[in-house]
């Protein structure tokens, strides 16, 4: 009798618990909306209230890993009370899995660095699952910290949800000896960098290469190239919405993006590579250039190839105009609603800032991000490619358009140029598109402004 | 009067309610009963199936981005618009593109390889084992693995063509308009390929054989076994291969989200893919709810229709 009631008891447990955990699970919470996202922590978290968790793209090699070792051992030594762990992941909205992992809401991070630009953190702020930090920037001074482009990046649309970690370059890379080989020198017009790639192609070597597999770099490359062909001011006020992806300018840039896929001057392969195959297709010379971010430079370093690359901003096809490198944000760190411990964020950010950090990655010679602070202005890099994009971006920086746009143009952004380096779209329907999906951002309320 | 002493007739009629109740009550236990052992399943399926699917329906009459307070009800506006929208109805089409092939590399080919793996006398289970081993591997693998294959400069196959004096063949299969979808299918098919060899395997292994024993005698030859004997004895696995395979195909992502995220240019897009980046990169909640419906709906309408045809049959 005792076994029996003892079996319908046991059952009858397991049945409860699993009905509890059924309704207890990420989904089933319900609790995911911008209101109930400011709850405070709870007590369980703030009981391991010295350990600061964050969450930081995966690296491209061991010595980014290094790196962020040696930042971290400088800011533990600086806060000895604070143990920091790291965890790595995919930081790009465009996946989806960022916004995922902090829709579950199970146990966000205190800080994530994600892939930096208004049209990217929006995605997460207008749901409410990153914090707003304007209060932050005002006790912190972080306007004052933060050199000016980026300050202005960040606050292009209304309430400030992100702190620029990194700015971005996005230059051309190039093997030295293959330039050597060909006699090729660094062209200055878009004239010359056409005809270097005549050379080259004439030559059996693939000029440029991109990877249709990791967008992001079609879309580096674009952003060169739509600098080059319509210039600055232009991309600046498409960008602002005061004209249009039809508008000829634009269009031409994607008719010459197209042409050069034509022509073969960007690989065939392009297609079907990722960013991992690119970098090592141009380390061992299978192109001759690649449109990159610093970030290459840690793996140029790796590979022990420092003296055989240079790097040159993709020279302007309108007639006397200079080209700064291609970006905007690189990096940003973003706070999740739900974080445990918001105030080891806030002091970890504002530590970013500092000269401490900026000396302990420029000192690096393989370190390849650009930080976005003041103080990092008064470090000379030690290494020498970093050195010479943070050079070029005193100068000034040009815009990827990837970085800004909405979601919408974004999706259409990255698909048709894709589409036009594989011939499967025409110029002026690809610039439809993109001008398509940024009507539909602006509907929803997307606009950049001018402050 | 009649309360103490009913008559023989009026006796009869309350002898019958009382037969009822105990009809009702013996009907209610046994029901109960039922219930009891059904309750654990029919509670878990409840929650974790059929009111999320419930929700799913009701989630996609609003205009909700995933995480805000607020939904606005908008009707069936988002059906209406996912059939005007050309990226869904493309995704659609691949979908149904990525079932023919499908079908077509797996079905019959499948149970030939099964038939010929019965016959096999040394090593069956060698075999068994070999064809089944990429079924254990997380699609994600598979994935990586045949994005290699498919490398246009180092894969495999191009190399192999190369080789062979086919360079005019190799292609960049995950780059070309025609090619990518094919080359995902062969991918996803040789994942699925080894679950669909033991199924045939364990309805081979039904057929009495007898029958051919019979048929030997009778003269026939070994097509004409295959043709009049197994493929017949074979109809209900072969409806729930089929069925499988249909199912599988259009609910396909990991393997293509690892491979090509629905690219070049929507060229390998599938519903599945669509609605994830609408739902998560373009938090369109609502809307991408409303094309998992429709694929909900699509799915289930056939699997129903399998279940149906192969009822009838039996």
């Amino acid at each position: 009798m005792i076994k029996g009631r003892l079996k319908k008891f046991l059952a009858f447990a397991t049945l409860a618990s699993m009905v509890i955990a059924g309704c207890s699970s990420p989904t089933g919470s319900g609790d995911s909306n911008a209101a109930s996202a400011q709850k405070e922590p709870t007590a369980a978290s703030k009981a391991d209230g010295n350990s600061l968790s964050r969450f930081i793209p995966n690296y491209y090699n061991n010595t980014e890993k290094l790196q962020w070792e040696s930042v971290i051992k400088k800011f533990e030594e600086m806060n000895p009370a604070v143990k920091v762990t790291l965890t790595n992941g995919d930081v790009n909205t465009e996946s989806g899995k960022l916004t995922t992992m902090l829709q579950s809401g199970v146990t966000p991070p205190d800080a994530i660095l994600m892939n930096a630009g208004p049209g990217r953190v929006r995605i997460l702020s207008e749901v409410g699952l990153i914090k707003q930090l304007d209060d932050w920037y005002t006790q912190n001074n972080w306007k004052e910290k933060l050199q000016p482009f980026a300050y202005q990046m960040a606050t292009v649309t209304d309430g400030i949800y992100e702190l620029p970690h990194t700015v971005d370059a996005i230059q051309v890379y190039y093997n030295k000896d293959i330039f050597v080989k060909y006699g090729i020198q660094v062209p200055q017009t878009g004239e010359e960098f056409v005809a270097a790639m005549n050379t080259l192609k004439a030559n059996g070597v693939t000029p440029l290469n991109t990877g249709a597999r990791t967008a992001f770099t079609v879309g580096g490359l674009y952003s060169n190239l739509l600098q080059a062909a319509a210039g600055r001011d232009a991309v600046e006020a498409l960008l602002y919405g005061e004209k249009k992806w039809t508008d000829p300018e634009f269009v031409k840039s994607g008719e010459m993006l197209a042409d050069w896929a034509k022509q073969e001057y960007i690989g065939k392969e392009s297609m079907s590579l990722n960013s991992s195959d690119l970098q090592l297709s141009f380390l061992n010379k299978k192109m001759a250039m690649f449109v990159s971010p610093t970030h290459i430079i840690s793996t140029i370093a790796e590979n022990k190839a420092e003296g055989n690359i240079g790097s040159f901003n993709m020279p302007s096809f309108i007639g006397g105009q200079k080209t700064n490198p291609t970006g905007g944000l690189g990096y940003t760190w973003v706070v999740p609603s739900k974080a445990a411990h918001p105030e080891l964020a806030e002091k970890w950010m504002t530590f970013v800032l500092s000269e401490d950090y900026a000396n302990v990655v420029l000192g690096d010679p393989s370190y390849n991000l650009i930080p976005a602070s003041k103080a990092a202005l008064t470090v000379k890099p030690a290494g020498e490619l970093l050195a010479n994009a943070m050079k070029e971006i005193e100068v000034g920086v040009g815009y990827n358009p990837s970085v800004f746009i909405g979601s919408e143009a974004k999706e259409a952004y990255y698909q048709n140029l894709i589409g036009l380096i594989g011939g499967l779209v025409k110029p002026q329907e690809a610039m439809e598109a993109i001008a398509a999906g940024t009507k539909k951002d602006q509907a929803a309320g997307y606009q950049l402004t001018r402050k | 009067m009649n309360s103490v002493n009913p008559s023989p007739a009026q006796s009869m009629y309350d002898v019958k309610p009382r037969m009822q109740l105990r009809l009702w009550r013996r009907k209610a236990k046994r029901l109960l009963v039922v219930l009891s052992f059904l309750a654990p399943a029919l509670l878990l399926y409840g929650i974790f199936m059929l009111y999320p699917m419930i929700d799913a329906i009701r989630l996609s009459l609003f205009d909700w981005d995933g995480a805000s307070p607020t939904m606005n009800f908008v009707g069936v506006d988002n059906y209406i618009n996912l059939l005007k929208d050309g990226i869904f109805l493309q995704s659609l089409l691949h979908n149904l593109v990525w079932v023919v092939i499908s079908l077509i590399l797996v079905v019959i080919p499948t149970l030939v390889l099964a038939v010929m793996i019965s016959k096999v006398r040394v090593g069956k289970l060698f075999f068994r084992s070999g064809f089944y081993l990429p079924s254990v591997i997380s699609l994600a693998v598979v994935g990586v693995l045949w994005a290699k294959i498919y490398d246009p400069l180092m894969g495999p196959v191009n190399v192999f063509l190369q080789q062979i004096g086919l360079e005019s063949l190799a292609r960049n299969w995950l780059g070309e308009e025609w090619t990518v979808l094919p080359a995902l299918v062969i991918a996803g098919t040789w994942a699925f390929y080894g679950f669909y060899l033991i199924l045939y395997l364990a309805g081979l292994q039904n057929i009495d054989h007898s029958v051919y024993e019979a048929a030997e005698i009778d003269g026939a030859g070994p097509i004409r076994k295959f043709f009049s004997i197994t493929i017949p004895s074979l109809r209900n696995t072969l409806n729930v291969v089929i069925s499988m395979v249909v199912i599988y195909s259009f609910k396909g992502f990991a393997l293509i989200w690892v491979m090509t995220q629905g690219g070049p240019f929507y060229k390998s897009e599938v519903v599945s893919t669509y609605v994830y980046k609408s739902a998560f990169s373009m938090n369109k909640v609502s809307y991408a709810t409303a094309g998992g419906v429709l694929l909900g709906i699509i799915v289930i309408t056939l699997t129903i229709l399998f279940n149906y045809l192969r009822e009838r049959r039996d």
